[in-house]
């Protein structure tokens, strides 16, 4: 319950950082792109301004993501905010959790509206549910990355927290062409760090249904429930070790 | 009774890649007394907020029993519990209204007697008809007392604040005192740490001292500010009706009058120059610089 009030007041706050308009306004860049681009095809431009609207979505809650997760909770240790708040009678957990709502809860909101502001631009043209689906795959991914951000805050200083969680996301994304690489190289040092990365790095690959033949073709269905497990599971385990690596930690 | 005991604590904070670990807490050992105002003081990087922080926690000791009212820190206890930290930033997109609130919502289970609360709490600060204005507007005046006026929101029995007054101009630095004593009137138990001495004059019963991590003196303010009296002054006139003054150890003014009466001098008067707790506090860093060295 106070992790939901902690949750309140962050969302509140990021709604009026600068940082935050910046992402959103990316986004809408990009839309603006995929328009110009869209307008040199005769035929694609649905599907041009479709993947491009997407990407512009993506790199948005991505940017949030890592940005704000890595300097979230040190920016508050820094200027001794969360000292007022966990000087109240509650558990440095739940302070946690309430941070990590909040951004999401602020995320959620950017990715809903810029969703729906891209399925008005494209027409209403794509089926809805499928369309939807392939939004909810973006936010999936913003929650695992919040969470790997807190997580990794918590190891290392905010700037490195902010290029090593965006590097996994990365490699997250590129895990099949690792896997096509291993295949084609035979050799075991290859074989064995596949294996490892597909087990220590969240498949982020899996939830990336921006595409238009998934979402015309309603082919997204069929892996709904397995990926958003995987998902929420990363997320539960990453937000579990944060949380138990801050409650450590000297606030200095 | 004592509100808090701090026994035998200890924190060492580890080196960074090719430093040497720093050794932050000597075994600190204190007590503050219920109902009473406890200063602690000591200079810039003695260990005072490092202390503080331990005691609620946000800093982890690596040895050493801290204890509220006989019990360890808990949820139960933090309720009782009023703080302040060294120049915190606080929400400045919120208003005074919603930083209240949101406080008032941690701490407590109902939303039920905020208003009154927060009113009040608003008078005593000195900020009635600042309710709406979002923090950003304030000067840092204002806002170290919206900080304070979270501390003592929830009417906690024990107040811990972290230099209050550091970076105050006069006129805040007196509001804030009047703070203080309001909550000292009603029987609040303050611990309160500050390098502004002469504050400490006015505001404490009791004081603890520390320097380089280890506690140099803990007991009532007067007794320290008697610890190390200055010199005393006898004014006199001299057989020919000349005025004199001269400077002595206390130790030595009473032979020193037997001797100027049997020349026939005039007593005018005898001053124990009395320097308060800062004289003491320089003196008592002397005294140990001086046993380092040795």
């Amino acid at each position: 319950m106070k992790s939901l009030v902690i949750a309140k007041t962050t969302f509140r706050e990021l709604l009026r950082e600068k940082i935050f308009h910046i992402f959103i306004i990316i986004a809408f860049l990009f839309f603006g792109l995929s328009f110009l681009l869209g307008s040199l095809s005769f035929d694609e431009q649905k599907r041009i301004l479709l993947h491009l609207g997407f990407a512009g979505i993506n790199l948005a809650l991505v940017g949030i993501s890592c940005g704000l997760g890595s300097f979230s909770i040190s920016r508050e240790i820094e200027r001794q905010t969360c000292l007022l708040i966990l000087a109240r009678p509650l558990s440095r957990t739940t302070f946690y959790l309430g941070k990590w709502l909040g951004i999401w809860g602020a995320q959620i909101l950017v990715g809903l509206g810029l969703g729906a502001c891209l399925y008005a631009f494209l027409g209403f043209a794509f089926p809805f549910f499928s369309y939807a689906q392939a939004l909810f795959g973006v936010l999936l991914e913003t929650s695992i990355l919040l969470a790997l951000a807190f997580f990794m805050v918590q190891v290392v200083r905010p700037a490195v927290a902010l290029f090593s969680s965006f590097g996994i996301y990365l490699m997250g994304q590129w895990l099949p062409e690792l896997q096509y690489f291993t295949q084609k190289s035979e050799s075991s040092f290859m074989t064995g760090l596949n294996q490892l990365l597909n087990f220590i790095v969240p498949h982020f690959y899996r939830m990336n249904w921006r595409s238009a033949y998934l979402i015309e073709n309603n082919l997204i269905g069929d892996q709904l429930i397995l990926v958003t497990t995987h998902g929420l599971a990363w997320t539960l385990i990453l937000l579990v070790g944060g949380a138990s690596l801050f409650k450590r930690r000297d606030l200095v | 009774m004592n509100c808090l005991e701090v026994h035998s604590l200890q924190k060492t904070f580890s080196a960074q890649v090719f430093g040497k670990p720093r050794v932050v807490l000597k075994n600190v050992t204190f007590q503050v007394r219920e109902g009473v105002t406890t200063g602690f003081i000591g200079v810039n990087g003695s260990g005072k907020t490092t202390t503080l922080k331990c005691l609620l926690g946000f800093i982890l000791p690596d040895q050493g029993q801290i204890r509220f009212w006989g019990e360890n820190l808990s949820n139960e206890i933090k309720s009782q519990i009023g703080y302040f930290p060294e120049r915190p930033y606080l929400y400045e997109y919120l208003t005074t209204r919603e930083y209240l609130q949101f406080h008032w919502n941690l701490a407590s289970s109902s939303a039920g007697g905020f208003e009154n609360r927060f009113l009040e709490v608003l008078d005593l600060v000195k900020l009635s008809g600042q309710e709406y204005r979002p923090l950003r507007e304030f000067s840092k005046g204002m806002l170290q007392r919206v900080g304070i006026a979270q501390a003592i929101l929830m009417k906690p029995r024990l107040l811990i604040l972290d230099e209050p007054m550091s970076g105050l101009d006069p006129d805040g630095r007196h509001i804030v005192k009047k703070i203080i004593q309001s909550q000292q009137a009603q029987g609040v138990s303050i611990f309160f740490s500050s390098h502004l001495l002469g504050d400490m004059d006015e505001l404490c019963q009791d004081l603890v001292v520390i320097d380089a991590g280890e506690i140099l003196y803990q007991g009532d303010a007067e007794s320290f500010a008697a610890k190390y009296e200055g010199d005393s002054r006898i004014t006199f006139r001299d057989k020919s009706g000349l005025r004199f003054e001269i400077h002595l150890p206390k130790s030595k003014i009473q032979a020193e009058l037997d001797r100027l009466r049997s020349q026939g001098s005039e007593i005018i008067k005898v001053e124990s120059q009395n320097h308060g707790i800062e004289y003491s506090f320089e003196q008592l860093r002397h005294e140990r610089e001086q046993l380092d060295k040795i």
